[in-house]
């Protein structure tokens, strides 16, 4: 049986297809986000079906999650986030009890029981202190790939020190920094200190070993180490991180068929 | 009259009432179609909010949305107003208990801007008078005696102090440098008894030095002896022990209400109106007897439906047990769109729920009911009683609902979640809910979307 | 052994006269609010407080009840079951049951102290250390030159944040009262005056529950009654409110200090920052600037 799922986020919207016989994935893809969210997700979709060579008639069941999924008026169902990002996680390292994800736009805290089932879950998703626009707005103003900022932060000595909890209010902070002769590698590992921070503080004494990792910001080096200093204990990337929510869709999919 | 029990919204409560009213529905005085708080009051939120169908509870709103002209009419007709301030349920036994006196609650203002929309101003006007969104929703409670267009000025304003979230104690201070002057009392901090110290069970599986009892007894004498200046009539024991009866009679009835909605097995009542009916435990809506009569009248309907097997929610709803009152009555609304209902609360004053001793000093008693108010005491005392009621309703989670600005939701929360947690193992989380949660919806929905799945995934195991 | 207070309004001769040594949490080198990662609405002095207690091995802790954040704040350290701490219930009111309930503490701080080692007191040497104990008075203000003079007030200064001083001064004011909670308000408690028939014991818990001057008294009619002739004797041209996000108390008085005196005030609120923020310090040099 062939499921798929499809995360439609803030920033971009991913998708999967997962065969429930082999327990695997047999397409994966993801596109920039936009205004016209179902047409996009539906465009993804196809291209999917003819990387896996699969016709539409041979999906069982298309899980829409994120924070454009009830925009996906195609998909059969709707699942949040939290559940498949949990359900993503567990298939993939099913020993894993904290998982962390952390997106464009937000961050979670989700506590696993045995067997993958939500225990807990704690959502930022009213400040972007602690989500990858923070980064965005770095990359932005140093005028560099976000993928580059990581090669920066490699090279930090003595990570600066970011007090400000507002993004807006950082970017002044961090643009003093500068000025001041901070070397660029030090700001922007602080600037990964201070998203590990605030995360860490949404999980308050939540965290259970071992900690997994996803979401598009596991993608870039150094955010694992920040948060593995701010929690104190290990940090585990999940692999293909940024499509753990379109898998636990699928899977979802799967369950319900 | 007695039609299955749906939602409806205030467009179907027109037509509804039409039919009930043709078919020789009897109301009390304040009765009417709903729609009148909209064009005459400006309650622009009950546009968004859907309530139950029943008579039952058309009088409980009509009850609670106009208390503010039934304060005006008392004063009116030379009554004294005690206006009660933090202390949740023990002074306005007291006051009810002399004639011709009404208590009420200034601090329920706090749903003024989201029952007008904010149309009122007053947020903005309690920022002109230096407290800001920082603090909690009370602060409209400023304005709103500075305006006086919502209730009137009382004659007498009772705060208690001291184990009191510091929000509420600042805003109050506030008011009282506004020339509004206050009488303060005193509430110690509720512990556990040491070892050998003397020591008082209190309602609620509670336990306070006798020490601490006697604080709180000897404060009540001294705010019993105000209240009787107020009404120029002493506050005796006999007076005092006929309210407690009084105040009893409503007691018993939202328990039996609790009982009967909390623990059926499909909700007979929505969540909305049981919020609505246990805000009437605190001091009666201003009217003990109709008080009384209004929750008489939900409890049979309530009754009924369950005999009937009646639902007013979704029999396969989540049965969530929920931790605070909200500042935007929609989120009780949102909770039953995301496939929950719920099955226990504690909206922050369950000792006004529980039974009056009648069988000592009648001071004492009430000594022993507002030790024994779970704001007082250590969050986890809070956390055993909400363990124990999430056994009887048999809650599958629980949610604890932030109200923004007020410091005690800081810590209390993670002890209330670990601990249920730890001795019931369902899923517990926090969310906030601001006055007017429009904008949050989406969010909220997340959250409690996301804790119905985790609930119903746990069923199928 | 020390113990830590978390109030001025816990009288320190009552710790020593247990044969231990009292510490304001403030001026320990390890308390830093601003170090910490705070949750939602947790006031980052409680926070450095709870942390600092789960983390103190070898002294005794005295929380207080005079804010919501310290009083559940000793709650998160009681379920960690990391330090030796005692809630203190200081009261708001100065009603008759009020300080029974102040004197009641006392006697229960008491059996607290000796379980963690110190001796009950002797009522002779009490006497003595009461009578005997220095009573620092207030500072006489300092020839201001050109500066501009400016009061203090708020939560305690504590040493990472004592920098604040120095930055007013920098900014060409001079800091001529300082009634923050560690300040003159607790220091400057004078010596007590047995009263006929009172015991050494009587005489501490009188005089310290009428020494208290605080934002969270009901009604706090003390503190402006304690800061008004010293604002004005002073010649203090405004006032520098410190405290740290979470603080209601205080923030809530912002308005009511500028009704009352009609002096401007600047509230310098702490998110979490240890020393002072360049934020902070911008503020402060624009309000000295308004009032020179």
């Amino acid at each position: 049986m062939i499921c798929a799922g499809i995360d439609a986020g803030s920033r971009a919207i991913k998708a999967v297809l997962f065969d429930s016989g082999r327990r695997e994935m047999v397409a994966s893809g993801l596109a920039d986000q936009g205004v016209e969210q179902e047409r996009l997700a539906s465009e993804l979709f196809e291209k999917l079906l003819q990387q896996a060579g699969v016709t539409r008639s041979e999906v069982s069941a298309i899980v829409a999650t994120g924070y454009g999924r009830n925009a996906i008026r195609f998909a059969d169902t709707t699942v949040t986030e939290i559940t498949c990002h949990a359900r993503g996680v567990h298939h993939v390292v099913p020993e894993a009890r904290t998982v962390i994800e952390i997106g464009g736009q937000d961050s979670k805290v989700i506590c696993l029981e045995d067997g993958g089932r939500v225990r807990d879950f704690a959502m930022n998703d009213r400040c972007a202190a602690g989500t990858g626009r923070f980064l965005e707005m770095v990359a932005t103003r140093l005028n560099m790939g976000w993928d580059k900022l990581s090669d920066l932060a490699r090279q930090s000595k003595k990570p600066a020190l970011i007090s400000n909890m507002c993004v807006v209010f950082a970017e002044t902070e961090i643009i003093g920094l500068l000025a001041e002769g901070k070397p660029l590698p030090d700001v922007v590992a602080g600037v990964q200190n201070a998203i590990a921070t605030r995360v860490a503080a949404l999980a308050g004494r939540s965290i259970a070993p071992p900690v997994s990792f996803t979401g598009g910001v596991a993608l870039q080096p150094g955010m694992a180490r920040a948060l593995q200093e701010a929690l104190s204990c290990p940090v585990h990337i999940v692999p293909k991180p940024q499509f753990t929510g379109a898998l636990g869709a699928a899977l979802s999919g799967c369950r319900t068929t | 009259m007695n039609a299955a029990p749906r939602q409806l919204t205030l467009e179907q409560w027109d037509e509804h009432y039409a039919q009930l009213r043709a078919a020789g529905l009897r109301e009390a005085a304040y009765g009417g179609p709903l729609r009148r708080h909209v064009d005459r009051e400006r309650d622009f939120r009950l546009q968004e909010l859907r309530f139950d169908n029943s008579p039952a509870a058309l009088r409980l709103w009509n009850f609670l949305l106009t208390e503010n002209e039934r304060l005006r009419e008392a004063r009116h007709r030379g009554a004294k107003l005690v206006g009660t301030m933090k202390d949740l349920g023990t002074v306005p036994v007291m006051a009810y208990s002399l004639p011709k006196v009404l208590a009420f609650y200034p601090d329920g203002a706090w749903w003024t801007p989201c029952l007008m929309e904010c149309s009122d101003k007053l947020q903005q006007q309690a920022d002109a008078m230096g407290i800001d969104a920082s603090f909690c929703p009370v602060r409209a409670m400023l304005p709103a005696f500075q305006n006086g267009e919502h209730f009137p000025r009382p004659d007498l304003l009772v705060c208690s102090t001291g184990a009191v979230c510091d929000d509420f104690s600042a805003i109050a201070q506030r008011l009282e440098h506004l020339g509004y002057p206050v009488f303060w009392w005193e509430m110690p901090r509720r512990r556990a008894p040491s070892p050998g110290e003397a020591a008082c069970v209190l309602p609620g599986n509670l336990a306070a030095p006798r020490f601490q009892v006697e604080c709180v007894r000897s404060e009540l004498e001294r705010v019993g002896r105000a209240l009787g200046e107020v009404a120029d009539v002493d506050l005796q024991d006999a007076r005092l022990a006929e309210g407690i009866r009084a105040a009893n009679k409503v007691r018993s009835l939202l328990q039996a209400l609790r009982e009967t909605v909390y623990t059926s097995s499909a909700a007979p009542l929505p969540a909305m109106e049981m919020l609505v009916a246990e805000m009437l435990a605190i001091h009666f809506c201003s009217d003990r007897e109709e008080a009384t009569a209004v929750l008489a009248e939900l409890l049979a309907t309530a009754r009924a439906r369950t005999e009937a097997n009646a639902a007013a929610v979704d029999p396969s709803a989540a049965r969530v047990y929920w931790v605070n009152p909200v500042a935007d009555l929609r989120a009780m609304n949102l909770l039953e769109d995301c496939g929950g209902r719920i099955c226990g609360s504690d909206f922050m004053f369950s000792h006004a729920l529980d039974l009056i001793p009648e069988d000592m000093p009648p001071l004492e008693a009430l000594a022993l009911i507002a030790l024994a108010d779970p704001m007082v005491g250590p969050a986890g005392d809070r956390a055993g009683r909400i363990v124990r009621e999430c056994r009887a309703g048999r809650a599958e989670a629980v949610v604890v609902s932030r109200i923004p600005g007020a410091s005690h939701c800081a810590r209390e929360g993670e002890i209330i979640r670990r601990t249920v947690h730890e001795q019931l193992g369902i899923p517990a989380i926090e969310l906030e809910v601001p006055s007017v949660c429009d904008a949050m919806l989406p969010t909220l929905a997340s959250r409690l979307q996301a804790l119905v799945e985790t609930v119903k995934s746990g069923r199928t195991r | 052994m020390r113990v830590w207070l978390t109030s001025p309004w816990i009288p320190p001769d009552w710790v020593k006269a247990h044969g231990l040594e009292p510490c304001g949490i403030w001026s320990a080198p390890e308390f830093q609010p601003g170090a910490h990662a705070l949750a939602a609405g947790v006031c980052p002095f409680a926070e450095a407080v709870v942390r600092f207690a789960e983390n103190e091995r070898d002294g005794l802790f005295v929380f207080c009840t005079s804010c919501d954040q310290l009083r559940r704040g000793s709650e998160a350290v009681g379920l960690s079951g990391q330090a030796r701490s005692f809630l203190f219930n200081i009261p708001a009111t100065r009603t008759p049951a009020a300080r029974k309930l102040y004197a009641a503490e006392l006697k229960r701080l008491s059996s607290f102290l000796v379980a963690g080692g110190g001796v009950a007191p002797e009522p002779a040497r009490l006497l003595d250390s009461l009578m005997f104990r220095e009573a620092q008075s207030e500072p006489k203000p300092a020839p201001a030159g050109n500066r501009v003079l400016v009061a203090i007030v708020g939560v305690p200064l504590d040493r990472s944040h004592r920098g604040l001083v120095e930055a007013i001064e920098a900014a060409g004011a001079a800091v001529v009262l300082d009634g923050t909670e560690n300040g003159e308000r607790a220091q400057c408690v004078g010596r007590p005056a047995p009263a006929l028939g009172e015991d050494a014991f009587d005489t501490l818990s009188r005089h310290w529950f009428e020494s208290i001057v605080d934002v969270f008294q009901r009604p706090n009619r003390p503190l402006y009654e304690w800061l008004e002739p010293r604002l004005r004797e002073r010649r203090a041209r405004g006032i520098l409110l410190w405290c740290y996000t979470g603080c209601d108390l205080w923030r809530a008085e912002a308005q009511t200090l500028r009704e009352t005196f009609g002096l401007p005030v600047l509230l310098l609120e702490n998110s979490g920052s240890t020393g002072v923020s360049q934020r902070d310090l911008n503020r402060v040099q624009a309000f000295v600037e308004t009032l020179g």
